[in-house]
């Protein structure tokens, strides 16, 4: 489903987010992508949804170069993938409500499933009391959930989760997880990144750890070790 | 589908001009104000040429007969000049009627009227009066009269008198035509300037949220549809605003300015360039809303 073959990215003047990075994960796979901050993770999962370009090397997916994608066909292919952002990047501008029914506006959904499926996705992440509040008026914690569910609502064939359980409690922490393990379970690949050394160790799935940089390890059962 | 989608972006275009209240107020305003310069222009413009037309209207060529020819002959000359295409229309006026107006135009002044008695009879000649549709066409009648086999009969003909005053209108007639021309498409231009810049601050506001929309999945139709309908609605806006402040200004002053500029009304001009006014101010208010909106998008996109 996804290949990284020998990428390379360097950020202007020298800066090497990313050297010779090359992997591949299959459709229904969980794979978690761990590293210190600034190994590359979120470099690596931007490459993949064609937020940032290569310095060298191609990112396949479905058999298609990312980065040779037109504007529409990169949209189509950023329709089929779900990503939790680091900084939740939610629409200031509308109310958790739309920000959610936007992605299913975008696919397509009938106004019946909208309404039917925004407030599920909304008590499955324990919003629901906060659909009618703009992103301002949110605290860190709502934010990443908001952002899972926004991820979640179309249920995508890949599933990208940028530390999302970064600003939780343990007790939301957990509920993320679950529920990406719940999604991966209903057929949806996921790469997670973070850097939760708990999260990773009770997951026990593959795990691939970046370092400066660098894959340095990409283990099946893999555990944190850095 | 393409009917929902295009209702979803509809309603998206109008949730922005709510949410966004100042900036759409802002530019509204910004378009009303332009585009109110321009039909200024418009009415300014046609003021100035129908004054320039009751002008010309006012202004002849009178071709004097010699006293001993005959009516039959200078009926011959008026066939002829009706038959010139240059020629709106000939006026015969006989030697009585020409007494006639005179006497009643200097009948308060008892010198000249005595002078009149003094002469003992009708010292006037036989005339025709010709106009022509534009007022260098005079110069050709005359040459016409001159080198016709009429041109025995002809005592004079009073054109170079009136000619500096019909070149001198000639130059104003073509300067005002061309410099309104000029004006208009430079205020155009400055207009379509402000209104892109004025979408583009309000757009750049969104360039953050344009980006998003593209990571998660927003092709081009749904990017670009609602910030280009948003811009076709506040251009429509501000075109009704701009024709019911035109409406509005025009009855309460329109009586003022017709009664010092030959029955010139404004009102009455605008509605008789209703769609004209109209049309335009659509191409420049909605067309330009568009396409500096759809410019602006694709600006956020690359």
């Amino acid at each position: 489903m996804i290949s990284f073959r020998d990428v390379t990215k360097i950020y202007p003047p020298e800066t090497q987010a990313l050297k010779d990075v090359s992997f591949e994960v299959q459709k229904g796979e969980f794979v978690s992508v761990v590293g210190r901050s600034g190994a590359g993770k979120t470099t690596l999962l931007k490459l993949l949804i064609g937020a940032e370009k290569p310095t060298a090397g191609q990112i396949f997916f479905d058999n298609q170069d990312v980065h040779r994608l037109s504007l529409d066909q990169l949209a189509g292919a950023r329709r089929r993938i779900g990503m939790v952002f680091q900084d939740y990047k939610l629409l200031p501008s509308r109310t958790l409500y739309e920000n959610i029914a936007y992605i299913l506006e975008v696919i397509g959904a009938s106004d019946e499933e909208i309404a039917e499926e925004v407030p599920q996705v909304l008590e499955l992440v324990g919003l629901e009391q906060r659909a009618n509040h703009f992103p301002r008026q949110l605290s860190g914690g709502e934010h990443q959930r908001a952002a899972v569910a926004r991820a979640i609502i179309h249920r995508p064939e890949l599933l990208l989760a940028d530390e999302p359980t970064g600003n939780l409690d343990p007790y939301h922490t957990k509920d993320v997880v679950h529920l990406l393990q719940k999604i991966n379970e209903m057929g949806t690949a996921v790469i997670l990144a973070t850097h939760n050394r708990e999260t990773i160790n009770s997951l026990k799935r593959r795990v691939i750890t970046l370092e400066e940089g660098k894959l340095i390890r990409d283990e099946q059962k893999g555990k944190f070790i850095l | 589908m393409a009917l929902t989608s295009f209702k979803r972006i509809f309603r998206q275009s109008l949730l922005n001009i709510r949410r966004q209240e100042s900036v759409s107020v802002a530019a509204i305003l910004i378009l009303v104000i332009t585009l109110t310069l321009i039909a200024l222009l418009f009415v300014l413009r046609g003021l100035t040429l129908q004054t320039i037309h009751s002008l010309q209207d006012q202004i002849d060529v009178s071709v004097y007969f010699k006293e001993d020819v005959a009516e039959e002959n200078i009926f011959a000359t008026q066939d002829e000049l009706k038959k010139l295409s240059e020629v709106k229309e000939v006026k015969y006026v006989s030697p009585d009627e020409a007494l006639e107006q005179f006497r009643e135009k200097y009948k308060e002044d008892p010198a000249v009227m005595e002078s009149l008695d003094e002469v003992g009879k009708n010292p006037l000649l036989a005339a025709l009066n010709v106009k022509v549709w534009e007022p260098p066409q005079y110069e050709s009648v005359v040459n016409f009269l001159k080198a016709s086999s009429f041109s025995d009969f002809i005592e004079s003909i009073d054109y170079s008198q009136n000619k500096a005053v019909i070149e001198r209108l000639f130059q104003i007639t073509s300067g005002v035509t061309r410099w309104g021309l000029g004006v208009s498409l430079a205020l155009g231009l400055m207009a379509a300037l402000l209104i892109f810049n004025t979408v583009r601050i309000a757009i750049s506001g969104t360039r953050q949220e344009i980006k998003v929309m593209h990571l998660v999945g927003a092709d081009r139709r749904f990017l670009m549809g609602p910030f280009m309908v948003q811009g076709a609605i506040i251009g429509f806006i501000a075109v009704v605003i701009t024709l019911l402040f035109l409406a509005i200004i025009s009855l309460a002053i329109g009586s003022r300015i017709s009664a010092f500029t030959a029955g010139f009304h404004p009102f009455k001009y605008l509605l008789s360039n209703f769609w004209m006014i109209f049309g335009a101010q659509l191409l420049v208010g909605v067309g330009i809303g568009v396409v500096s909106s759809w410019l602006a998008v694709r600006k956020y996109l690359r």
